[in-house]
């Protein structure tokens, strides 16, 4: 029996590999294994409509990284350190940030990088008209202004104390002056590596920037193929066509169990799922039944059951992530009693009949609902899962139905609490309306104090574990799986990942 | 036992069984011990009923074993091969050169798509194609390249049957074998094809073996025939010496079954005035244009019997159709002895009109509803009771098992009799009988038409009686119609019909008669 | 392995009702015997290889692919005997009425039969699903008329041979009321006629309700269904085939089974 598996898995394994590389060898006829170059696996993204402006929605990712620099990093512990500015300062209030840059850098065209790009850049990021995507973190940015050629002033509609962190978005990258027409074909940045051919579909190639401001970077090359989907970028992986993989399905690093051929690292990462419930349409306008429906369920069950074991770190409710400074850790451990006591409260003694919406848009959606159901079970809620068809999810589902499965990529404390849980927020998606909450965002985005902050933040959590609509059972551990011979990418987010540092053995 | 052939010999069986596969050794085979040679050039026929065997017989001349059947002991033998083991090459260099086969439904066997010329480009070769295929037609009377490119629907039975024959003898087979070659075509013009086929074997000289239920079909062109009954040949001898003095039972009474002429089945009862329909100048229209019958005077007295010769196309099952009230009438008029207007439609008839004209179809599998017993069937719209049924039954020779039986469960003759006695169970005063004993056996349709001139002795009703067969009209009716083209050709007694037709086609149809009778 | 290619599946009948009764015996008495639960969750045992616990291994859940792959065939079935007796009602008596009462109404009916022949089945399904929900009933209702079409194309031509057949003209003749004739002399034959067609019929709903799970809007979870579990599965299938593999080859070994006997009868 085991030989025949292994057989039909060779057999299958081959057969893909057989296709990538009859598929992969027209376009990646450039592509060796030489040292110096690394290959890194890319899902494909939108569809031929991909660019490289960081501010348009279809923005390449992560190539995007490679091209530019932001002004603000983020260090491994996630506080901002210097990239383009080399400081930054506000007033007391926190609605007036001046920001040193660093001076001498270099564009890939030779021309140097001062105020006025700066000024250029975040002006297109706040473009109402344009309205990209990061104008949703940066929208507190009423005003930039050049006060000389390496000061800038930023002006807020509101005191942000964490504007520096808002400002180490992926996204927020410096272009340079009059960009906008050519940027999206033929990017010229400041970053570790230049453009030498942008085939979203096929392999992007880039070479290494010798002048970059941090130091040469150890690679020749970096080359960025482009994978249908997840399942034959990890084939390829497995078949040494490429050489790194960003992030792969936990439950499928199975695959790469051979520790010396690849490196597989764990990375907690913001990204969550939920289960959101309308606190406009009954039974869940009754807090009891909302906190009855989160206590129900052991987390960590469900974390282990969805991500796999060691796939997620759990969370109380809090969209902030375990490594955020602001992370507040509460105690939310499954409580059937608690919860039958609150649904027999509400009037539900004999358990409670809900309808949760979900869809295969990801298979973690349809995994958590059914994990969820499991769990609940005991608290005698009977839950009934409603697939949705995947395409019309977002706009016929979400923020529609009762009750829906939800998923949200990382954002600092400040941007994912502002975003998702304000009462006159556009993505709100339970549309819980609760004025107090609304206030102590203002209040701890307005403190400038770090410890004080902290607390206000911590305060804004608990509240939401004991009166949100969301049910937020985890974040996601992401799994990066490489070679074995590429070295100096460090187990950290992302964004925080320097490609100047990685070599190829 | 083995056997080889002699020179002249082209077709041995020796002590041939055939079985039906896993099925007892004790039931009866499908071929029992067979034993048959035949010389080159020799003709044969082979004569008996359904079921008889005589088709697997000659399939299994040509090689050919139907699936579900096994040989079960005996050597077939073709010019020193063993047909049977012969390998795929070999056979089909056998086919065609050797032996060929004419099968029965001319309907089936040539491909609706296919010219005639495209059928033969299978069997011939290069570029000889045309000359031989012309002269292949030429010999079986389809001279002229007009018939090369017509596609089967463009050809009448007939000729269907003679490019079929052309096709098998294209190649110049030692062997020809022929399954019923008439039995779908009408009598006169299977008559012609016979006499095709016979001035053929003169000319070219292969030996032939013709299978037919019909005594006169296979006594026209063979020299000896063969009776078969039972998987059995049961005598076996000279066709003048068989048909004169059999010696077997069964062959005495198939030959003594073949309706003649001069010898009567039923004895014309005592008819009064008393009249059951009158028509005058009736005209039918079949589809939009078609004249199935025109401007027909016609007349029937109670416990009269009138018979309808007719060929098809003749008109006379329209005729029967229009009388019951399954076609509409199209002009003239049509009464039943009341007066009452026949050109009624059906569903508006009283149900006493209804019941008293009946008719009995042609095909004994269609009579009846197969999913229902016999008893159910013949009272379910004659709402008789279960001893009215049984009496009915009795009448026409079943007895009381018929009553739960169905149809799948019964022969052909049995189930024209229950449909005949369902007719009877409505208490018609006209019956309609259309080509009642077609499909039966010879023996059986004797025995069928025995047991309907009782019954008309005993009922005293009027008949109409339809068939092609004007030997079988003629020995069981009191008057004769004979329809051509749905035109009435002639009319009259029997005696005055048979003995002085006016009409050509009459005469015609007395000739081939007689000469079927007397071989 | 020779000899198990020679092994003709069509055409083997003792393999056929072998195959056939290995479904039926599954789908009938799965909930009766000793499986593991369908439903229970395991997050320390998730896609696990077989094993002497879970013979087929685990899936994405950790839940048993055995039991679920013997408990799998349960809903599509019953879903397609539904729906093939609802287009069985509906298919034979449009046909039959279409073929007797001949005329406009023949014409109008026919037509009808047509434009729902032209319909695209799976693209009409989806949407029936997304907008009124996965319910059962009206998934089989609308499977049910869907699939009618054929069976009431193939009911009129059955009927329209029937009429022309001479124990039907010998009714008329006795007498028999168009209803009756249609009730007891028609109906009985036509559905002779129709088992061949039905039984295919069968089949293709079968089909269609597992793609209908497959593409996430038939059966829902965590029901186990073969359609639903290959869509569930199908981002695993290179740590363990046999998820994918296993409901593919129960759902085709039934359907070949099924239409293989049809060709036989």
């Amino acid at each position: 029996m085991i030989r025949i598996v292994n057989k039909i898995q060779k057999i299958f394994v081959s057969f893909l590999v057989f296709g990538l590389i009859s598929s992969g060898l027209a376009s990646c006829g450039r592509t060796s294994s030489a040292s110096g170059v690394l290959r890194v696996g890319n899902d494909a993204g939108f569809g031929g409509a991909e660019t490289m402006d960081p501010y348009d929605g279809n923005r390449t990712w992560p190539t995007i990284n490679m091209v530019f620099d932001r002004l603000i990093g983020v260090d491994k512990d996630f506080s901002p350190i210097p990239e383009l500015a080399l400081s930054w300062s506000s007033n007391d209030d926190l609605t007036e940030w001046t920001l040193e840059l660093r001076e001498g850098v270099k564009f890939h065209d030779g021309s140097e990088f001062d105020a006025d790009d700066v000024v250029y850049s975040i002006e297109r990021m706040i473009d109402p008209e344009f309205d990209s995507p990061i104008l949703g973190v940066l929208g507190v940015i009423s005003l930039v202004t050049a006060v000389s050629k390496y000061e800038v002033l930023l002006t807020l509609s509101t005191g942000e104390a964490d504007l520096p962190l808002l400002l180490a978005d992926y996204r927020a990258l410096m272009t340079p002056v009059d960009s906008q027409a050519t940027i999206g074909e033929k990017p010229i940045g400041t970053g570790p590596f230049k453009m030498k051919i942008f085939d979203p579909a096929g392999t992007t190639v880039l070479l290494a920037n010798e002048d970059y401001f941090f130091g040469q970077p150890k690679l020749e090359r970096i080359e960025v193929i482009t994978f249908a989907d997840s399942q034959s970028a990890a084939q390829a992986l497995a078949g040494d066509q490429v050489d790194l993989l960003l992030a792969i399905d936990g439950k499928s690093s199975a695959m790469f169990g051979d520790e010396a051929k690849f490196t597989l690292q764990n990375i907690p990462s913001g990204d969550w799922n939920a289960i959101d419930f309308r606190v406009d349409q009954e039974p869940y306008g009754d807090a009891r039944v909302r906190k009855a429906l989160r206590i129900a369920a052991d987390r960590q069950v469900i974390a282990d059951t969805v991500l796999g074991v060691g796939g997620g770190v759990v969370a109380c409710d809090t969209p902030v992530w375990s490594a955020d400074p602001y992370r507040w850790d509460g105690d939310c451990a499954k409580d059937t009693e608690g919860a039958k006591a609150l649904l027999a409260e509400a009037g539900y003694p004999n358990g409670i009949d809900i309808d949760i919406y979900t869809s295969d848009v990801e298979v973690h959606m349809v995994e958590l609902v059914t994990a969820y159901k499991d769990q609940v079970k005991d608290a005698g809620i009977r839950v009934t899962i409603k697939m949705a068809d995947a395409s019309g999810f977002w706009d016929d589902v979400w923020m529609k139905e009762s009750a829906f499965v939800d998923s949200w990529g990382q954002r600092p404390a400040t941007q994912v609490l502002n975003e998702v849980y304000r009462s006159t927020a556009s993505w709100n998606p339970t549309g819980q309306v609760d004025k107090d909450l609304d206030k102590m965002l203002d209040e701890a985005r307005a403190t400038k104090d770090q410890a004080e902050r902290a607390k206000k933040y911590a305060q804004i959590q608990e509240r939401l574990f004991e009166n949100s609509a969301i049910f937020l059972p985890y974040h996601k551990t992401l799994t990066r799986a490489m070679s074995s011979k590429v070295k100096g990418v460090e187990p950290i987010v992302i964004d925080a990942v320097r490609w100047e540092k990685i070599s190829v053995s | 036992m083995i056997t080889t052939l002699t020179q002249s010999q082209i077709l041995g069986f020796s002590n041939v069984t055939v079985r039906i596969k896993n099925e007892a050794r004790d039931s009866r085979p499908i071929l029992e011990a067979i034993d048959l040679q035949l010389e080159r050039g020799e003709t044969l026929g082979i004569v008996g009923g359904s079921g008889s065997g005589k088709s697997t017989l000659l399939r299994l001349a040509a090689g050919v074993l139907a699936p579900g059947l096994v040989l079960d002991q005996g050597e077939v033998t073709t010019v020193g091969k063993n047909l049977l083991v012969a390998t795929q090459a070999e056979r089909s260099n056998i086919y065609g050169s050797v032996v060929a086969l004419v099968a029965q439904s001319i309907g089936e066997s040539l491909t609706p798509h296919l010219t005639v010329l495209s059928h033969f480009s299978d069997t011939v070769s290069g570029d000889v194609v045309d000359e031989r295929v012309l002269e292949s037609l030429a010999e079986v009377g389809l001279g002229g390249e007009k018939y090369l490119y017509r596609y089967p629907h463009q050809l009448s039975g007939g000729e269907r049957q003679r490019v079929l024959l052309a096709l098998a003898l294209v190649r110049s087979p030692q062997l020809l074998l022929l399954d019923e070659p008439t039995s779908a075509l009408d009598v006169s013009i299977g008559s012609e094809v016979l006499t095709t086929i016979d001035r053929l074997q003169r000319s070219r000289g292969f030996a032939l073996i013709c299978v037919s239920h019909d005594l006169g079909v296979v006594s026209q062109i063979s020299k000896r025939i063969a009776v078969m009954n039972q998987g059995r040949i049961v005598e076996l001898g000279q066709t003048s010496q068989v048909l004169r003095s059999p010696s077997h039972e069964y062959t005495k009474a198939l030959v003594s079954s073949i309706p003649k002429l001069d010898q009567r089945i039923r004895e014309s009862g005592s008819q009064n005035n008393e009249t059951v329909l009158v028509c005058r100048g009736l005209g039918i229209v079949r589809g939009q244009t078609t004249r199935a019958i025109d401007s027909l005077d016609l007349e029937i007295k109670r416990g009269e019997v009138l018979g309808i010769i007719g060929e098809s196309g003749s008109g006379k099952s329209s005729l029967l159709s229009a009388i019951c009230g399954l076609v509409s009438v199209t002009s003239g008029s049509l009464h039943d002895g009341d007066g009452y207007d026949l050109s009624t439609a059906l569903q508006m008839r009283p149900r006493e009109v209804l019941s008293s004209i009946q008719m009995v179809f042609q095909n004994p599998d269609d009579s009846l509803n197969p999913m229902r017993t016999v008893a159910q069937s013949l009272s379910r719209y004659t709402q008789a009771t279960n001893s009215e049924v049984s009496s009915a039954l009795l009448s026409v020779g079943l007895g009381e098992q018929f009553l739960t039986r169905r149809p799948r469960e019964m022969s052909g003759g049995e189930k024209q009799r229950a449909a005949i006695a369902r007719a009877l169970l409505a208490k018609p005063r006209l019956l309609l009988l259309d080509e009642v004993t077609s499909a039966l056996d010879v023996t059986v349709q004797a025995a069928v038409m025995k047991t309907l001139a009782d019954l008309q002795r005993k009922l005293n009703i009027a008949m109409i009686i339809v068939s092609h067969d004007i030997a079988l009209v003629a020995s069981f009716v009191d008057r004769i119609l004979v329809l051509r083209h749905g035109q009435l050709v002639e009319q009259g007694s029997v005696d005055a019909v048979t003995n002085s037709p006016r009409d050509s086609y009459t005469r015609n149809l007395l000739d081939i008669s007689a000469r079927r009778a007397t071989i | 392995m020779k000899t198990l290619l020679r092994l003709n599946f069509l055409k083997n009948r003792a393999l056929i009702f072998a195959t056939l009764g290995m479904h039926a015996f599954v789908a009938l008495l799965a909930p009766y015997l000793r499986l593991s639960s369908t439903d229970s969750q395991d997050s320390a045992a998730l896609l696990q290889g077989p094993s002497l616990n879970h013979w087929l291994g685990t899936d994405s859940l950790g839940r048993d692919v055995f039991s679920r792959l013997l408990h799998g065939g349960r809903p599509s079935l019953v879903i397609a005997f539904a729906a093939t007796a609802i287009s069985c009602l509906i298919g034979i008596v449009i046909g039959s009425v279409a073929a007797l009462a001949g005329g406009w109404i023949d014409d109008a009916l026919s037509r009808v039969i047509d434009f729902m022949l032209a319909l695209p089945t799976l693209i009409l399904l989806l949407l029936i699903s997304s907008f009124f929900g996965q319910d059962p009933l009206i998934l089989s209702v609308a499977l049910g008329l869907m699939y009618a079409s054929p069976i009431a194309r193939v009911a009129r031509s059955a009927t329209q041979t029937l009429l022309a057949r001479d124990f039907i003209r010998v009714a008329r003749l006795q007498g028999g009321s168009r209803i009756s004739i249609l009730f007891g002399e028609v109906m009985p034959n036509v559905w002779r006629v129709m088992f061949t067609e039905v039984a295919m019929q069968f089949t293709w709903i079968l089909l269609a309700f597992s793609s209908l799970s497959f593409l996430g809007l038939g059966a829902s979870p965590p029901t186990p269904e073969w359609g639903l579990m290959i869509a569930e599965s199908r981002s695993y299938m290179t740590l363990n085939p046999l998820l994918v593999i296993a409901p593919i080859m129960m759902l085709a070994s039934l359907v070949l089974a099924i239409q293989a006997l049809v060709d036989h009868e």
